[in-house]
């Protein structure tokens, strides 16, 4: 039906339509969000109530406009919103620990304050949390109802499924279980969750309450009719339930994890001299094309990516190491950074689009397309360790940004040395002249530096 | 202060299992979870009362106890 009448020049968002309540389109690539009939009662009262301008005021939900119903897409418009834009789409797969823990707090605060104005979260979506830089932020509208004396929170299954569980698995198991999320769209199943965390988790009450005492009941009542008229919930549950969420969510830490960083981080084949070269070559360059958004692939934790950000550019910081990017957030936390945006994101498999027929979540190239990619000692990784042809990773690289700052590393160099020391050399087009040569296919060289106290070079490039 | 507490929390579990309430929601809450949050909400909201009204329990049960066992001690002495 939506279909039949939807005007040609609106496109709708892929991932909006689990809710009756509206959906977000696009009008010449801008978004908005109509807001059907059906959801005209919850829409006013989170208006009239003061709640959105509580939650748009201390800047935890995105803000928005009412514009003219003329853009309706649909008969059943009630009214027509544009939404604050979120400069970069990310998923709760590409969140480092302190990010999707960041993410929980913002939600549970939410529930806390809607509840103070007489509503209630429907739902509880990690997916419905976006960040702008090191800020978490909410921003569906529509996720708003009345609360209803005795109700208890529909919200707090998905809760579990999709922060609480991945929470603990990555703080009690391995911080890069994160990446099942990619394979539940709906959160991590809590069965499999109480499966997988280790049984010390069966002493702590809230991991116990929440997740393993959880996951059997819901295998005990499947499919079992409840009669929820027998149980109700008052509001000082409703916010106690919160209150322990809140709780057993700070609780959850990744320190025995993070101690592994200084050592690692600190390790570099770079003398001090020359990481300051590369800074400033690397400012230099940024100058030429002033990009507003830039793509740091390979950004380890993100001091490079800082530059970007000082030159006024809303960086996304990509690595593929988890602890990396919660050091780069959390720095970004640290230093109130609302233009760094840190991911973990594996080049070699980036996120690929998810959900329903496949469009539901959009794949990681789908969403970056920026003004430069940056790319400092990454490329042996990628052509050396991971067998990818130079012409290749040229040609993604153009997919994905006008401009390109990248760090050529030789064969001479320590770290690439250590990457050949047990294998075979099969890599015979791996050069400086290869290298120029694979991406002048796809670029052209604006500037060639050499970095001092070592052999690589740094290029600025412009896509052909 | 005890008291009033001690009455809230009667007030909540009879107002649990009051008049039925519909449920307006697009999501399924699923039953399992409908009951263990309904279980996990009334201990924390048990635990939250006794934390508030510490004091008041401590001076109302442990004094009681201990002038019961300081009255029995004297009598025995006596």
């Amino acid at each position: 039906m939506r279909q039949k009448e939807k005007k040609i020049r609106a496109r709708l968002e892929t991932s909006s339509f689990r809710d009756p309540g509206g959906f977000v389109f696009y009008l010449d690539g801008q978004p908005y969000r109509q807001i059907n009939q059906k959801s005209k009662q919850n829409f006013d009262l989170l208006t009239n109530s003061g709640l959105y301008q509580d939650l748009a005021g201390k800047g935890l939900i995105a803000s928005h406009a009412e514009v003219s119903n003329k853009f309706a897409v649909t008969k059943d418009a009630y009214k027509i919103i544009k939404p604050q834009i979120i400069p970069f789409i990310s998923y709760p797969y590409e969140w480092s620990f302190d990010q999707l823990k960041d993410a929980a707090l913002t939600t549970l605060e939410i529930q806390e304050i809607a509840l103070s104005y007489n509503m209630s979260l429907k739902d509880a979506s990690a997916y419905n949390i976006q960040f702008i830089g090191y800020r978490p932020i909410f921003i569906d509208t529509l996720s708003f109802e009345k609360y209803r004396e005795g109700q208890t929170w529909t919200g707090y299954r998905q809760f579990c499924q999709h922060f609480l569980a991945p929470l603990a698995l990555m703080s009690k198991k391995d911080p890069r279980t994160n990446l099942i999320l990619r394979d539940f769209i709906d959160g991590i199943p809590l069965d499999l969750t109480s499966q997988l965390l280790p049984n010390a988790t069966k002493f702590d009450l809230s991991l116990l309450t929440h997740l393993h005492l959880h996951s059997l009941n819901q295998k005990r009542m499947a499919e079992k009719k409840i009669n929820k008229s027998k149980y109700r919930m008052t509001r000082f549950q409703m916010l106690s339930l919160i209150g322990n969420l809140k709780s057993t969510i700070e609780k959850l830490k990744m320190n025995h994890f993070k101690t592994e960083w200084q050592e690692y981080y600190s390790f570099t084949n770079y003398s001090d001299k020359a990481t300051e070269q590369k800074e400033l070559l690397l400012k230099n360059f940024l100058n030429q094309p002033r990009p507003k958004f830039v793509l740091d692939l390979g950004a380890n934790d993100g001091r490079f990516s800082q530059i970007a950000c000082q030159n006024g550019a809303y960086t996304i910081a990509c690595d593929i190491d988890p602890l990396a990017i919660e050091k780069s957030y959390l720095e970004a936390k640290r230093n109130k950074n609302s233009r760094l945006l840190p991911l973990i994101i594996d080049l070699t498999n980036p996120s690929p689009s998810l959900g329903w027929a496949s469009v539901e979540r959009k794949s990681f190239n789908q969403r970056a397309k920026v003004d430069c990619v940056v790319a400092l000692a990454l490329i042996h990784h990628l052509a050396i360790s991971n067998n990818l042809p130079l012409p290749m990773i040229a040609e993604y690289f153009a997919g994905l940004g006008d401009n390109l700052i990248i760090e050529f590393v030789p064969k001479e160099d320590s770290n690439v040395k250590i990457l050949l020391q047990n294998r075979e050399d099969i890599f015979t087009e791996y050069s400086k002249e290869g290298f120029e040569k694979a991406f002048q296919l796809f670029f052209n060289i604006l500037g060639r530096e050499n970095i001092n106290e070592s052999k690589r070079i740094l290029y600025l490039m412009k896509r052909k | 202060m005890f008291k009033k507490a001690l009455s809230l929390s009667a007030i909540l579990t009879i107002v649990c299992f009051l008049a039925p309430l519909p449920v307006y929601a697009y999501l399924d809450p699923g039953s399992g979870s409908y009951l263990i949050q309904i279980i996990v909400a009334s201990l924390a909201g048990f635990g939250y009362l006794v934390r508030a009204n510490w004091k008041q329990i401590k001076t109302r049960f442990f004094k009681k106890a201990k002038n019961e066992a300081e009255r029995e001690k004297n009598k025995s002495a006596s």
